[in-house]
């Protein structure tokens, strides 16, 4: 039933939407349409999800599905209303043309594929990473770093509260888990919520890294590059080692960087797609809208997912503002009745309505509600303006102290040093590499040889690419970090394709030379963290027995072995409403929860023993996790000698190791019930 | 470019892991399992009293 209704709400909200812009076929090509219809699903889970949790406060299953179903149901209606023109003969029309797009679309890449013995290969082995992928994410829990630490955490105190609220800091992580903008944790909540398990959510970023492909082959079919050599980029562009290892944890950088890349696809070159010639002036506009609509949510997304998402707004807003102007004072060239002030408030009215209300209205919650709470949009990192505190704040910078080597090198040589990889393997947080062979030897080269020519050649699109992609690497704070610029690979793809577009004769060689470093990076990019006992011995366990415990990573494992006992204990007993109460700050929140994040946790410490018991009844404490030999495990232990005294509460004691305890706590009335029943 | 890449000094380390890695792959796969020090870090997992 859980998988089937995860089923049935995917299925009817991305089709519904897909649907939608099938309408709308005539001015948004069918890559953008795939593409548009993953931004309109995202913005309605997200929409939905805010709503519910923030505003009603009942952000569960039930709720969540029914929301979702009823507007998807109502965007099907839209989309095929029989009581348009035409009447049903025309809804089934549309529905019979948009199958027959599918195909034929299918049809035509697979022969642009069979075609082309180096562009098949690639395909090919995109195909077999991506299986491999998704085989490892089923099998292995969620492991990574940030993921334990604050993502999942973020989604387990929601689904617990079924509502988007600040929680209590008692520990220095939660004030990062209140501050941060929560948007793919959303999506990180809605692959857990139906299927009431997280056995997929470390695949939500992998859909970001399709989605991703098939935006930098839209962006090169608007540059006018030929279609296979198109394909061919966008399908290198997925050979980034330190996205192929992230598209299968619960991060969100490639998220970040796929949504700048579809915002950037939508944004340019709407005039120059083959089927937009011959085009009327409203269908311009219409065209145009759209773009910026769907460019608005993406943004929006993006801007509520980490706290740069402001600087990609940012960016995009000044570049859409230009291009406005730009546009309407072309127009009133011709129209002699249109003046400057009316040229602006045109643009203006555009940039506000198309692109700047969807970003606020996806992207804004959280920037606000900081604001309102600390002052701050973006607390606790403080904004300063040439030396005036415009918003004040704790930190003045990135908090991670950077490697060493960074700081004996320049702001020119740190992305050279990382981008030539001085490491002994890939992580999926990798500071000193990630990007990959393809990017330092293929994609730089191409950069250089795609801008100088563009430039030479007035190719004015490719060079306003180039603008956005490179201006936004440079604005970037710690941009040698590779996560944090994995779009900058995207505009490498598309420099490849620039190049193999042009060049006449040399482009099998450089395509051959891109497929083997395709095939040098699908065999290296392993991380440590899965070897290949691990997925031996994860094969033969049961599904339930799969757990970040016997995992044992070694990114983790070192400072959290001596945890592995409890977390084994809660994963095998801890069931659906049981509260874990804790009295210690632990190092991972994520473990605390059982695998479906359908328990609850709750911080308490108290001075005396009499508050703190009266904290484990208001929050309905099932067990009580403590440090061993700790003021509390002092308490049990008076407890059970003062049980003879009439003291009604129970501490049974169900697990212990030399550092950690669990108890199950009876309450007074339990243990009442329970005295009676026994006296009986 | 490639020269420059692959002639890094942790270039050499990082391709042995990776042999490494496909090493112990080809035995899982093979069945010619040596075990490693995953077999360490079960021994000190599955040391979990508990009173249940």
């Amino acid at each position: 039933m859980n998988i089937l209704s995860y089923i049935i709400v995917n299925l009817l909200l991305f089709s519904s939407w897909q649907l939608f812009l099938f309408r709308k076929r005539a001015v948004i090509s069918f890559p953008d349409r795939i593409i548009g219809a993953f931004i309109l699903g995202l913005s309605q889970i997200i929409v939905t999800e805010l709503l519910l949790g923030a505003l009603f406060r009942n952000l569960f299953a039930v709720p969540l599905f029914s929301v979702n179903i009823l507007i998807s149901s109502w965007v099907l209606i839209l989309s095929l209303a029989p009581f348009r023109k035409g009447g049903i003969k025309s809804t089934s029309n549309d529905i019979t043309l948009a199958l027959k797009e599918l195909k034929g679309v299918t049809m035509d890449f697979w022969i642009v594929v069979k075609n082309d013995f180096l562009l098949s290969c690639v395909f090919f082995l995109v195909v077999i990473s991506i299986c491999w992928m998704i085989f490892i994410a089923y099998l292995f829990p969620s492991y990574t770093w940030d993921a334990l630490w604050y993502h999942l955490p973020m989604v387990g105190y929601i689904m617990q509260d079924g509502a988007i609220r600040d929680i209590a800091n008692d520990s220095f992580i939660n004030q990062w888990i209140n501050m941060f903008p929560k948007n793919i944790e959303l999506l990180f909540l809605w692959n857990i919520i139906f299927l009431e398990s997280d056995i997929i959510v470390d695949l939500t970023q992998l859909a970001f890294t399709i989605v991703g492909i098939v935006s930098v082959y839209s962006m090169a079919m608007k540059l006018g590059i030929q279609r296979n050599y198109a394909l061919y980029a966008s399908l290198l562009f997925f050979f980034t080692p330190i996205a192929i290892l992230q598209s299968t944890t619960n991060y969100v950088d490639v998220a970040i960087a796929v949504l700048f890349i579809i915002s950037v696809n939508f944004i340019i070159g709407h005039r120059r797609e083959p089927t937009y010639e011959n085009r009327t002036e409203a269908s311009c506009k219409e065209q145009r809208v759209y773009s910026l609509c769907l460019a608005g949510l993406a943004t929006g997304i993006l801007m509520g997912s980490k706290s740069s998402g402001p600087l990609f707004a940012g960016i995009l807003s000044a570049l859409i503002i230009i291009q406005e102007l730009m546009e309407q004072r072309a127009v009133s060239f011709n129209a002699a009745t249109m003046n400057k002030y009316s040229v602006l408030t045109k643009s203006l009215k555009m940039y506000i309505l198309s692109f700047l209300l969807p970003v606020v209205l996806l992207g804004g919650y959280w920037y606000m509600k900081n604001w309102i709470v600390n002052n701050n949009p973006v607390y606790p990192m403080q904004i300063s303006l040439f030396g005036t505190t415009i918003f004040k704040g704790l930190y003045k910078g990135i908090v991670e102290p950077p490697p060493e080597i960074m700081n004996r090198l320049s702001y020119i040589t740190r992305p050279l040093y990382v981008w030539l990889e001085n490491i002994q393997y890939y992580l999926y947080d990798s500071r000193l590499g990630g990007l990959g062979p393809i990017w330092f030897i293929i994609f730089l080269p191409t950069i250089l040889f795609s801008v100088l020519y563009s430039a030479v050649k007035k190719k004015y699109d490719f060079l306003v690419l180039s603008a956005i992609f490179i201006g936004t690497f440079l604005l970037y704070p710690r941009n040698w970090t590779p996560r944090y610029v994995i779009f900058i690979v995207g505009f490498g793809a598309l420099s490849f394709g620039f190049a193999v577009n042009t060049f006449g004769d040399r482009k099998n060689v450089i395509k051959t030379l891109a497929l083997l470093l395709a095939v040098y990076t699908f065999l290296v990019t392993n991380s440590p963290c899965i070897t290949p006992y691990q997925i031996e011995k994860f094969m033969q366990l049961p599904p339930a027995e799969r757990t970040l415990a016997r995992h044992a990573p070694f990114n983790i494992d070192l400072h959290v072995r001596q945890e592995y006992g409890y977390w084994i204990w809660i994963s095998n007993h801890v069931s659906k409403r049981d509260t874990i109460a804790y009295t210690f700050e632990p190092l991972f929140f994520s473990p605390l929860w059982n695998s479906s994040f359908s328990s609850r946790i709750a911080y308490l410490k108290e001075k005396s023993y009499n508050d703190w018991v009266e904290g484990l009844r208001k929050n309905n404490a099932t067990y009580v996790l403590i440090r061993t030999n700790s003021q509390e495990d002092k308490w049990i232990k008076f407890s059970h000698s003062m049980s003879w005294l009439g003291s009604k509460e129970r501490f049974n004691v169900v697990y212990a190791d030399p550092n950690y305890t669990i108890a199950k706590f009876e309450r007074a009335e339990n243990s009442i019930q329970k005295g009676d029943g026994e006296k009986g | 470019m490639a020269i420059i890449y692959f002639s890094v000094p942790e270039r050499k380390a990082f391709l042995e892991n990776q042999i490494q890695w496909w090493t112990e792959m080809w035995e899982v796969v093979t069945g010619r399992d040596q075990g490693s020090g995953v077999g360490e870090q079960e021994k000190d997992t599955e040391k979990v009293m508990s009173k249940q």
